[in-house]
């Protein structure tokens, strides 16, 4: 689905990525692990075109998108859920979901799909509220509602639980398992709660200075504590 | 910053010109070297401050007006001196400044687009004033300014002719330049880089932003003080259009064309873009204002570094290319 | 009581046409940062439009419905031109902007000479309400103004497009990442502000005189109110406007219009200087 070769990038002139190669296959979810600064972030920023690829190249469903215009990636099937959620706040949660529809050609009519609502009832629930008023783990949901509004083929999402109650973690962690089965997404997944990871993700990738230094079936990692300990640990 | 031999070699051939031109050309210059003068006051707030005024005309007026109400007696029959003229005129500018930027910085100040519009609605207000003080002849200014006298305790040495005039304005130039150039080059300088830079980054380290803020443009408002009385001086001629808007673009056009961050890139930027326009004027006609218009859009797009100070900086090192 | 009346209608058709020529500003500011300083400029091509076309022998009306067609497509060029050169240079932005108002003033001269011209009014009649006169024209003038001021609200509120600027605003990375074409956005923002500069200053032709230089004096005014309205949310224009322009037009009942706007300006700086975000607040979220 998902296949990068030798992709160097960054900002501005400060290079973050120094040849990335990676394999999402379709249907499968990918964890991306590693320390803080080593390039999880930048990697799904240039993935997205929001950041320039510098080298390499990015396929996604067989086509090359390096160097594609962000909206373009997008439209090609392609979402993502950036750090912090990045929801509208001024905006109801309803419009939030719009959102993700409208961009497409012809979405202007388009409904939000009641899939998004089962997977989250909440969202049903608060249609109306002003989305900037919803607690952080509520905003997540939005976020990736309205990611999921337009059904893409894939997913990149960036740190999900981060600063949200470790209460809801859990059930974040297990909608997406459940999405991901249920509608054959395919899933790209910065994480650091490593509980998520494995209740979610078939397959780890560590990272490690721009590059990506050991990919691990997820059973195996659970099993062999010494994997985590080798890339995460200081 | 520009290095110092090729300033040298800049006011070196600015030294030979009289020897070589006719005195039209050489009173032109004169006048050339001010604005050149006046550019650089705006160099030094933009380009090294961040400071962008587009009222930077409001400090030239002020010093012109000052010195012309001085040396014509308006201010009372002793303080006719061109001497106190000048003092008067640099410490009014500077003083209003300190006064203006006081309020526009001080706390959470403005910055940026913001101060950019107030400081053009400033000039336009105090443009629009001199146009109805009848004291200061309104619209018609003031005329008959006497030129630079350079006698003391009672003699006479009036600057009349175009050629002592322009090395007595040459040598205020330079001057000004050299010392100029040593202020950006001593600590002083660097922690203004560095302001400019990143000014939060640059409080935490104890520096006072509001106050070197201030200072910068405390000391750009009286080089165009300077330069403003100068100019009445040589013109012999004060008029609203000294102070407002017309000229305040002007000299952002200049600054920008030849180089906000290089003092001498601006002083050369004003000096080519008056000596092209009077080239051309005649050829062609209305169209230089539009050409003039046309060129300053596509340099600010294309080369935001400046005209001259983007050749200057490759000629002469890295060093500049990579500053910001 | 009449000459109370006068003044305030006087004042009400200020007002609108200064918030018509600020809101055409703060389409474009809030939404990229860019300061359009030529935007003065493009309010005396809407007039001069005005001027081209009865010339040659169209009717008022359809040269002011022309103004802002012709002003939009001059805006596209503009955009395609330059400012998609420098949307995130915004201080550039001013500078690139001041030259292009250069360049269409003088583009102005050539063309039509820098004397002043005059629009006839399209109606000279005057509707009288009991001792009180006005002339028709200002008071179509004024509902048109209201007309047009309600439709932009409407299209930044209450449409999916303006959902859209709205988010574009906001985040505009994540709008992007949600299929959003921003820069269509922005081109279509840009040729409505442009638009809104044209129609005003098209509407305001036959009362004040079509010169080079009457952009100025309607930019100042129109920048100065979205700095005391506050650019965030829209009707901080309508708070901006209302309070820089009825001042001002009050301010000319006891003073000269030099002074009264001196006054003002003077203000409305302590204001800006004072609360920078704006009475309304700044630019928050979409």
């Amino acid at each position: 689905m998902l296949r990068l070769r030798g992709l160097m990038g960054g900002y501005g002139r400060a290079a973050v990525l120094h040849g990335v190669d990676l394999d999402v296959p379709a249907g499968g979810v990918v964890a991306l692990m590693g320390r803080n600064g080593m390039g999880k972030t930048t990697l799904l920023r240039t993935c997205m075109g929001l950041l320039p690829a510098r080298r390499g190249e990015i396929r996604f469903k067989d086509r090359d998108i390096t160097g594609m215009a962000t909206h373009e990636i997008a439209r090609q099937g392609l979402a993502y859920v950036p750090q912090g959620r990045e929801i509208f706040d001024a905006l109801t949660v309803e419009q939030n979901l719009r959102l993700g529809l409208i961009g497409l050609p012809g979405g202007r009519d388009a409904q939000v799909p009641d899939a998004v609502y089962d997977w989250f009832p909440i969202l049903a629930e608060r249609r109306r509220q002003i989305a900037g008023t919803l607690s952080g783990g509520q905003q997540q949901m939005l976020a990736i509602g309205r990611a999921l509004a337009r059904r893409p083929d894939m997913l990149l999402l960036d740190e999900p639980t981060e600063g949200i109650q470790p209460s809801i973690v859990h059930e974040i962690a297990e909608t997406v398992a459940r999405i991901a089965a249920d509608a054959g997404l395919t899933v790209l997944v910065v994480e650091q709660n490593v509980d998520l990871v494995l209740t979610t993700a078939r397959t780890i990738a560590f990272m490690d200075n721009g590059r990506i230094v050991e990919a691990a079936p997820a059973a195996a990692v659970a099993a062999d504590g010494a994997i985590l300990a080798r890339h995460l640990s200081l | 910053m520009a290095p110092r031999w090729l300033a040298g070699v800049v006011f070196m051939a600015l030294a030979a010109f009289p020897l070589l031109a006719a005195d039209y050309w050489t009173g032109q210059l004169t006048r050339y070297l001010i604005f050149g003068l006046f550019a650089m006051s705006l160099s030094l707030v933009w380009g090294r401050a961040g400071i962008l005024c587009f009222g930077q005309a409001m400090f030239f007026g002020i010093g012109g007006y000052v010195m012309a109400a001085c040396t014509m007696g308006l201010v009372g029959g002793a303080l006719t001196s061109s001497y106190l003229g000048l003092a008067a005129a640099v410490l009014a500018a500077a003083g209003f400044a300190a006064l203006l930027g006081y309020f526009l910085f001080l706390g959470r100040g403005l910055s940026g687009a913001y101060l950019a519009i107030v400081t053009l609605a400033i000039a336009y207000i105090l443009e629009q004033t001199l146009k109805s003080a009848y004291t200061l002849g309104a619209d018609n200014g003031l005329s008959g300014v006497p030129p630079i006298d350079l006698g003391l305790f009672g003699a006479s040495v009036e600057l009349w002719q175009e050629t002592p005039r322009y090395y007595l304005v040459l040598a205020i130039v330079a001057a000004v330049y050299a010392a100029l150039d040593r202020l950006l080059a001593s600590p002083f300088g660097v922690v203004l880089t560095a302001m400019h830079g990143d000014p939060r980054r640059l409080a935490f380290f104890g520096y006072h932003v509001l106050s070197l803020r201030l200072i910068v443009f405390v000391i750009g408002a009286a080089v165009a003080g300077l330069a403003g009385a100068l100019f009445v001086a040589v013109d012999e001629f004060a008029s609203p259009t000294l102070i407002g808007f017309g000229l305040s673009t002007e000299v952002l056009i200049w600054v920008a064309l030849g180089g906000k961050e290089m003092l001498l890139a601006a002083f050369l930027g004003a000096i080519a873009v008056r000596l092209m326009e009077s080239t051309f004027a005649e050829l062609l006609g209305d169209f230089w204002i539009l050409a003039l218009g046309l060129v300053f859009m596509v340099s600010v797009v294309l080369l935001p570094r400046g005209l001259i100070a983007t050749p200057l900086g490759r000629l002469t090192s890295g060093r500049h290319r990579d500053g910001t | 009581m009449a000459e109370i009346a006068i003044i305030l209608l006087n004042m009400a058709s200020y007002v609108l046409v200064l918030v018509l020529v600020a809101l055409g500003l703060v389409v474009v500011f809030g939404m990229m940062r860019v300061i359009n300083m030529a935007h003065g400029e493009l309010f005396m091509l809407g007039a001069y439009t005005v001027v081209w076309l009865q010339a040659a022998g169209a009717p008022f009306w359809l040269a002011v419905a022309a103004a802002p067609v012709v002003v939009g497509a001059v805006g596209l060029v503009i955009e395609a031109a330059l400012i998609r050169h420098i949307y995130r240079r915004p201080l550039d932005t001013i500078l690139a902007t001041w030259g292009l108002s250069i360049a269409l003033k003088q583009a102005v001269v050539l063309i039509w000479g820098p004397a002043s011209h005059s629009v006839a009014a399209p109606m000279a009649a005057a509707i009288g309400v009991g001792d009180v006169t006005y002339p028709v024209y200002r008071l179509l003038l004024m509902a048109v103004a209201v007309a047009i001021i309600a439709a932009v609200f409407w299209i930044f509120l209450r449409t999916d497009f303006g959902l859209v600027a709205r988010a574009v605003i906001a985040r505009p990375d994540t709008a992007a990442a949600l299929g959003i074409d921003t820069r269509r956005i922005y081109r279509a923002s840009f040729v409505i502000g442009t638009a809104l500069a044209g129609l005003a200053g098209a509407l305001v032709a036959p009362l004040i005189s079509v010169d080079p230089q009457m952009g100025l004096g309607y930019l100042i005014p129109a920048f100065i109110s979205i700095m005391v309205g506050g650019a965030g949310p829209l009707a901080g224009v309508l708070v901006g406007g209302g309070l820089v322009g009825g001042t001002n037009n009050l301010a000319t009942v006891w003073l000269s219009p030099v002074v009264a706007q001196i006054v003002v300006f003077l203000l409305a700086i302590v204001i800006i200087r004072l609360r920078p975000q704006g009475l309304l607040g700044g630019r928050d979220g979409a």
